[in-house]
């Protein structure tokens, strides 16, 4: 047990040298493997496992999501743009014609974060903007899409605004663009019909994304740089992380360690938001689809137990209103 | 937060990839009279041959005292350096040379040879001439040009053009040496042939020519040495080593060379002229091997290793120069507490069977041997036995009584009688009395202390063995300033990582983040030494021998103490074995012990000493000392090095450690009764 012990050790600290920006020294992975009291199996077998767990965490550290948000722009907006508006332009078009109508298209586009301002979804939009050269007029707040004439008729605050992409961080379960779909893009829709609407994400489930594309007025444009299909889900069959033999390590014992433990810190998420069972974080935040294990706080998330993480999460609070 | 430099203080790069100013600002010597700078004599007139494993230094000193380095401590005025030191040191590296175009290809060695030696010359040549008009440029009023190149065009067999000053000099040497260049280039292709190249010198001409006419029309060169340092030369063939030993034979005034080569190196000593001819140490050139002068000046080099030290935390900011010295770097590394007999380590390894009120896994492990032997032995008598070897407050001691009763359990006193007879040695010692049992007992001690803590720490499996201090770390390094910055390297990321704040305020590097990092050390260098040729048939004998000296070490009754080391009469192996044997220590896996003296079994033959690398030593949690040796005997040699003989190798290694592993002796159960047991 001590040999896998070591070697998973020695895992997390090229990890932590290398990636994850040594957010997570020796001492922490003492203090969140003491969480561990062997309410499921022996207490060194638990936190052995739980030790398996934290060196298959997938981080991005600020500069990888830079280089993400550079992907996203050219890989899933810029480049589809151009092939879109070059499919329609005449045959014989001229180098002008061209450039013209790119700039055209690119001039009737603006991009929106999705949720709340403090949300990470906006957040990225800073870097985002900074990363691809943009200027500030490109980015609009969801409130500022519809405005109101002297009648207190809604209409869109800018109406030659016939692309908007909307961007996330993380999409899990599809919820957050769904809700949206349902609210404003219905309303956005109803007032141009023939308005382009695309959702991209860093980072999206297969089935978040197949929901999306059914379930909202997305529909195809939606799409993700980086796409976590069933294999990134940490108890499916076909998952990832015991692709990788280790001596003492078990998956059903590493299973029961992370979701009865999840139990006992919240039944709502112990394996992530809606069962997403995620292993992932980022610079600017853990998000919630990730096992609750690696970022349940009682002081944060008013977890049963008390429980220091491994990553944090700041949550939302969602006022009462 | 952590204040960290932005990258680790111990990380290296080669000493051929650094520039001139980071060769000046890395040097470090020792101090007294045993100094580099007295080792390498950069003023000898008399050839050297520096030799060394991978990571000895070679290279830094080298570079160190060639001139362009030298310079810089005269704002890069090379005459004002050359002046000051007499000699002019030309460094170049052999690999630079591109040295394995001048083979085969259909053409003989013979015509190789010949190749080579015109482009070696022509090569070292240039790299003369360049530093000669350094020279020139920085005083042109005191030397005679005119009569300089006039002398040069006279060492060409076939007179080139006229030339109108030293730059034109190089520029038509340059263009020999590219034509040479296009055309072994293109042989392979078949465009070109070697009978294009009109070699138009004899060897030596230059090489020796020109630094002779440079002195003669330069009043200020009367008295300097010129000196070609040419590293690495295992990059060559040993036809193209018979040219370089051919310039150290027929060495003429005022020239001379350094030769850099890794321990095997020189594959050659003949010359040009044949075997006849040949190079002899302490005639021709005189050898240096710098990790064993490194190692048997232990003294010099544990200073060189606390200076290093010093010098990279200066470098990387984490000190301002002058505020740690040399002498208290040791303070940032913690060791282990050897007080009360290692009782506060020792008692932490114990506590989780104490608390499970549990035997002691060495006395449950001396239980189960008495029962093994004894059968259905009367359980009261064992606990006797057990009760008198017992110092609860001093695990390590009980390891003493349990060690010392295996010892010697096959005389007939009987188990009961021997640990009475232990209990009271032990009290002897204890108390500090001067008596023959209790001096016995403290020899024990002092002999097996390191093993039997090894064993202890074993036996509780709560932690791996200890490898911490400054000293020990030194030592593990064994001459080779490389290995210890691999071992500081390691250490500090596991320091970093266990949130240690790693030569800071004081702060000590835990023994843990020394031990894990010692670990890693010993990894990266078994990975990093793998040799390119018969790499696995070395390795696979370093395992065999590893796993051999870790049986000794972890035996019941270790019959050496502190074992690292064997002994091998030097007539005895085959010749398979004797090979890889060979590519062992030249890939620095084992160190040979020189001045051993003759084999116990044989007068007639000397036994030779081998040790395990100290930097492997952990990787098999074996000792990193040279104290124990143990003897192979020819078979066992053979079965460990000789890849054909390896099937024996089980079978022998259980003999030679059946008396290690049987308290009883090699006669099996039937020797002793019960009663005699507990008598």
């Amino acid at each position: 047990m001590n040999d896998t012990k070591e070697q998973l050790i020695k895992r997390i600290m090229i990890l932590n040298e290398r990636v994850w920006e040594r957010r997570v020294p020796q001492p922490k992975i003492d203090a969140w493997l003491s969480n561990f009291t062997g309410k499921v199996a022996d207490i060194e077998v638990e936190r052995l496992h739980a030790l398996f767990w934290l060196s298959q965490f997938l981080y991005y550290g600020s500069k990888e999501i830079r280089v993400l948000l550079r992907s996203l722009y050219r890989d899933l907006y810029f480049c589809p743009m151009v092939q879109s508006v070059r499919s329609k332009l005449h045959i014989g078009f001229t180098q002008q014609e061209f450039e013209a109508a790119v700039n055209q298209a690119f001039d009737g586009t603006t991009f929106f974060g999705v949720g709340n301002p403090s949300e990470s979804g906006i957040h990225l939009l800073y870097y985002f903007r900074q990363e691809n050269t943009l200027a500030k007029d490109k980015f609009m707040d969801a409130a500022q899409i519809f405005s109101r004439n002297r009648k207190g008729k809604l209409i869109l605050r800018k109406p030659e605004i016939n692309r908007y992409v909307f961007l996330d961080d993380i999409c899990g379960s599809g919820d957050t663009a769904v809700n949206y779909s349902e609210t404003t893009l219905a309303e956005l829709r109803k007032l141009k019909p023939d308005v382009e609407l695309a959702y991209y994400c860093l980072f999206a489930s297969s089935a978040g994304l197949a929901r999306i594309r059914h379930d909202t007025l997305f529909c195809n444009n939606t799409a993700a740089v980086h796409e976590l299909d069933e294999t990134y889900r940490a108890f499916s069959d076909n998952a990832r992380y015991f692709t990788i033999k280790y001596p003492d390590i078990d998956r059903d014992t590493a299973i029961a360690v992370a979701k009865e433990y999840g139990d006992l810190l919240d039944p709502n998420y112990a394996c992530g938001y809606k069962n997403s069972q995620l292993l992932l974080g980022f610079h600017h935040n853990t998000p919630d689809n990730t096992l609750a294990i690696i970022w349940e706080d009682q002081t944060m998330h008013g977890a049963k137990l008390p429980w220091v993480p491994a990553f944090k999460r700041y949550p939302k609070v969602y006022g009462d209103a | 937060m952590i204040n960290e430099p932005l990258s680790n203080p111990f990380d290296f790069v080669k000493a051929s990839d650094f520039s001139d100013a980071q060769i000046e600002r890395y040097w470090v010597d020792v101090a007294g009279e045993s100094t580099l700078e007295n080792l390498f004599q950069p003023r000898l007139v008399t050839p050297m041959l520096l030799s060394g494993g991978k990571g000895s230094g070679k290279t830094h000193l080298m570079r160190y005292f060639s001139s362009s380095v030298r310079k810089l401590r005269y704002s890069g005025d090379l005459k004002a350096a050359v002046m000051a030191d007499k000699y002019l040191s030309i460094y170049t590296q052999a690999d630079g040379m591109n040295a394995g175009r001048f083979d085969d290809k259909g053409a003989s060695d013979m015509v190789w040879a010949a190749i080579f030696s015109f482009y070696c010359e022509i090569w070292l040549a240039i790299q003369f001439l360049k530093a000669a008009r350094e020279i020139r440029t920085a005083d042109s009023a005191k030397w005679d040009e005119v009569a300089f190149l006039s002398s040069a065009r006279e060492m060409f067999t076939s007179t080139p053009p006229e030339l109108a000053n030293i730059e034109a000099l190089i520029t038509y040497l340059t263009d020999i040496r590219k034509s040479i260049d296009r055309v072994v280039s293109n042989i392979a292709t078949g465009r070109r042939k070697l009978e294009e190249i009109d070699v138009c010198i004899s060897p030596g001409d230059l090489v020796f020519g020109l630094p002779r006419a440079f002195r003669d029309v330069s009043d200020d060169m009367r008295g300097i040495l010129f000196v070609y340092m040419i590293d690495e030369i295992e990059n060559f063939t040993s036809t193209q080593q018979r040219f370089l030993n051919s310039l150290i034979r027929y060495r003429k005034e005022p020239v001379t060379f350094k030769i850099g080569a890794r321990l095997y190196g020189l594959r050659t000593r003949e010359t040009l002229g044949g075997a006849s001819e040949s190079i002899r140490n302490g005639a021709e050139y005189m050898q240096v091997e710098l990790d064993e002068w490194l190692r048997e000046n232990s003294e010099a080099y544990n200073d060189l290793g606390r200076k290093m030290i010093a010098k990279r935390l200066e470098a990387a900011g984490l000190w301002r120069p002058g505020t740690v010295t040399p002498d208290n770097v040791g303070k940032f590394f913690a060791e282990v507490d050897r007080s009360d007999y290692y009782q506060k380590a020792t008692l932490a390894m114990v506590r989780k069977h104490d608390d499970k009120g549990e035997l002691r896994p060495y006395f449950e492990e001396l239980r189960k041997q008495i029962e093994q032997k004894a059968g259905s032995a009367d359980r009261g008598v064992v606990s006797t036995i057990i009760d008198q070897l017992r110092i609860p407050e001093f695990p390590l001691l009980e390891k003493v009584n349990v060690y010392l009763l295996y010892r010697d359990w096959k005389n007939d006193k009987g188990l009961l009688c021997m640990s009475g007879a232990i209990k009271e040695s032990a009290a002897d010692f204890l108390a500090g009395h001067k008596t023959k049992r209790g001096d016995s007992y403290k020899e024990s001690y002092e002999h097996f202390q390191s093993d039997l803590l090894a064993q202890l720490t074993h036996d509780c499996k709560v932690q791996r063995i200890t490898y911490a201090g400054l000293d020990t770390l030194i030592h593990l390094s064994q001459g080779f300033p490389r290995n210890l910055l691999g071992l500081l390297k390691q250490i500090y990321r596991r320091s970093l990582f266990a949130g240690e704040l790693p030569f800071q305020d004081g702060k000590q590097i835990g023994i843990v983040s020394q031990n894990e990092g010692v670990r890693d050390a010993a990894a990266w260098f078994w990975d990093d030494a793998q040799p390119d040729s018969h790499g696995p048939e070395a390795r696979s004998a370093i395992e065999a021998l590893a796993e051999l000296f870790s049986a000794v070490r972890f035996s019941l009754k270790p019959a050496e103490c502190s074992v690292g080391s064997f002994t091998v009469s030097s007539t005895v192996g085959t010749q398979r074995a004797r090979e890889v044997l060979k590519y062992a220590q030249n890939w620095s896996y084992l160190i040979h012990i020189k001045g051993v003296g003759s084999d116990r079994n044989d007068a007639a033959a000397v036994d030779e000493k081998y040790q395990l690398s100290p930097m492997l030593a952990p990787r098999w949690e074996v000792s990193e000392m040279r104290r124990g040796a143990i003897q192979l005997n020819e078979d066992l040699f053979n079965a460990i090095f000789d890849p054909s003989q390896r099937p024996r190798l089980s079978a022998l290694q259980k003999a030679r450690l059946a008396n290690m592993s049987n308290p009883w002796g090699s006669n099996g159960a039937e020797g002793h009764k019960q009663d005699v047991l507990f008598r």
